[in-house]
């Protein structure tokens, strides 16, 4: 079977798709980590599996606000931050400039028919 | 205790996910438009990226307007694609987009077209006195413009977004082009 | 992302599972640094590709043959037909460690290269020169494998 070089690269992507890890994956992991703390931890097993605790827990990591630090990380997301500003304004200029050009189309074509 | 949700959520919010359409509409239909252009403007803006632009914008008294418009919005894709000569974009390319805003029930409220100029405007109405978003297509003999906007909009916002609001024109650069452009035809 | 960059680097799947937990629980020492989701991905990403690179080489799992001097299938019938993908996949394991993981960065997690550099701490024209070669690699094999089947 040949393969067409533009084709190439879709089969590697193919190949090496990402595979979810097995079942309990999850629950190893928190296991390990519970044996970790100081104090015995209650893990509801297999809470994980509840639709609501993934709600939860995905609330309560985004609500995990921890202060920011001097870090390289940051001084990246800041960089990204005022990337995505620039981009904000030269939207928002584009879209003032193609509003007022319709505007003068509209103005220009209404003179013409009257 | 918390440490654990944590770690819960990461563990398993990396499975891949499937790559979701921007907005309902897939921007990425309209590359095809700019493949021939000499100049690009690709933006692409979704909440995240709003978010944290909307943290440089300023806290001062002018910048109001903008912060107050932007802490609205859900999303802005812009493609602008500026060419050389006319011929350079076929205008059917188009017809995904305006495809999807007519099955999403955006009203377009304006349609302007001369022999070589088009301009649209739509709107997606969003219950009371609310807009869901704006949309413009404009073509012209060397430039295609898209503009998509969605959020939770008042009608005065579609006049914010064609006032001033502190920002600065698009830059010498594009008219001059322009100005060139038209100059080379003469 | 975790598991399955571990596995596919790796190639063991036991020991693929077991670097994926140790990565999360080295995250999870670490959690009062991580300022958010998007953080913590990119922390695990990157950990989990500098403990594979690693697990690696301290299990000498690097094949004595690296992918350039592996024999060209001399006889059509000592060569199994095996399905395209998984000969892929076998022919990336091939690959020197680096080039190997940066291969899977950019095919299975679609990072750009300057993403990819960000990542493994290295050059951008690095990253582009071991795709360039890698890519060349695995095509060349891959054809010769095809002529000879």
């Amino acid at each position: 079977m040949k393969i067409h070089e533009e084709d190439f690269e879709s089969e590697l992507r193919a190949a090496l798709r990402a595979e979810a890890p097995p079942e309990d994956f999850a629950a190893k992991v928190l296991a390990r980590a519970a044996a970790l703390s100081p104090k015995p931890q209650v893990i509801a097993i297999p809470l994980w599996r509840k639709p609501a605790a993934w709600a939860l827990a995905a609330g309560l990591a985004v609500a995990a606000v921890i202060p920011p630090a001097a870090s390289e990380y940051q001084r990246r997301r800041e960089l990204r931050a005022l990337e995505a500003r620039r981009e904000l304004l030269l939207a928002l200029s584009i879209t003032r400039a193609k509003l007022r050009q319709t505007r003068e189309r509209v103005q220009k074509n209404t003179r013409r028919i009257l | 205790m918390k440490k654990i949700w944590l770690l819960l959520t990461l563990v398993l919010s990396l499975a891949p996910l499937p790559l979701a359409a921007q907005d309902g509409f897939d921007f990425k239909t309209l590359d095809k438009l700019g493949v021939n252009a000499k100049n690009r403007t690709n933006i692409t803006l979704d909440s995240n990226m709003l978010k944290m632009a909307a943290g440089f914008l300023g806290d001062d008294k002018e910048s109001e307007p903008l912060r107050s418009l932007v802490d609205g919005l859900k999303g802005i894709y812009v493609r602008s694609y500026e060419f050389t000569k006319t011929g350079q974009y076929n205008e059917s390319d188009l017809e995904p987009l305006r495809a999807y805003l007519k099955q999403a029930q955006w009203n377009r409220i304006v349609e302007s077209k001369s022999d070589e100029e088009s301009s649209e405007v739509y709107l997606q109405p969003a219950g009371a006195n609310r807009l869901g978003g704006v949309a413009i297509i404009s073509s012209e003999p060397r430039e295609v413009t898209v503009v998509y906007i969605s959020g939770n909009l008042k009608p005065e916002d579609i006049a914010k977004l064609s006032g001033n609001m502190g920002i600065p024109d698009i830059g010498s650069g594009r008219k001059d082009r322009k100005a060139k452009a038209k100059k080379d035809d003469e | 992302m975790v598991f399955s960059l571990a596995l596919r680097f790796v190639r063991d799947r036991a020991g693929a599972e077991e670097l994926a937990q140790d990565v999360f629980l080295q995250l999870y020492r670490q959690l009062s640094r991580i300022e958010s989701p998007a953080h913590a991905t990119w922390w695990l990403r990157r950990a989990v590709c500098h403990r594979s690179i690693d697990e690696v080489r301290k299990r000498k799992l690097r094949p004595r043959v690296g992918l350039e001097s592996a024999p060209e299938p001399a006889d059509k019938t000592a060569t199994p037909d095996l399905l395209l993908q998984d000969r892929l996949r076998k022919l990336v394991g091939l690959l020197p460690e680096k080039a190997r993981m940066v291969v899977l960065l950019r095919y299975q997690e679609d990072l750009d290269p300057s993403e990819i550099a960000e990542t493994l701490a290295m050059p951008v024209s690095t990253v582009k020169s071991h795709l360039h070669r890698s890519l060349t690699l695995l095509r060349g094999k891959l054809q010769k494998q095809e002529v000879c089947s």
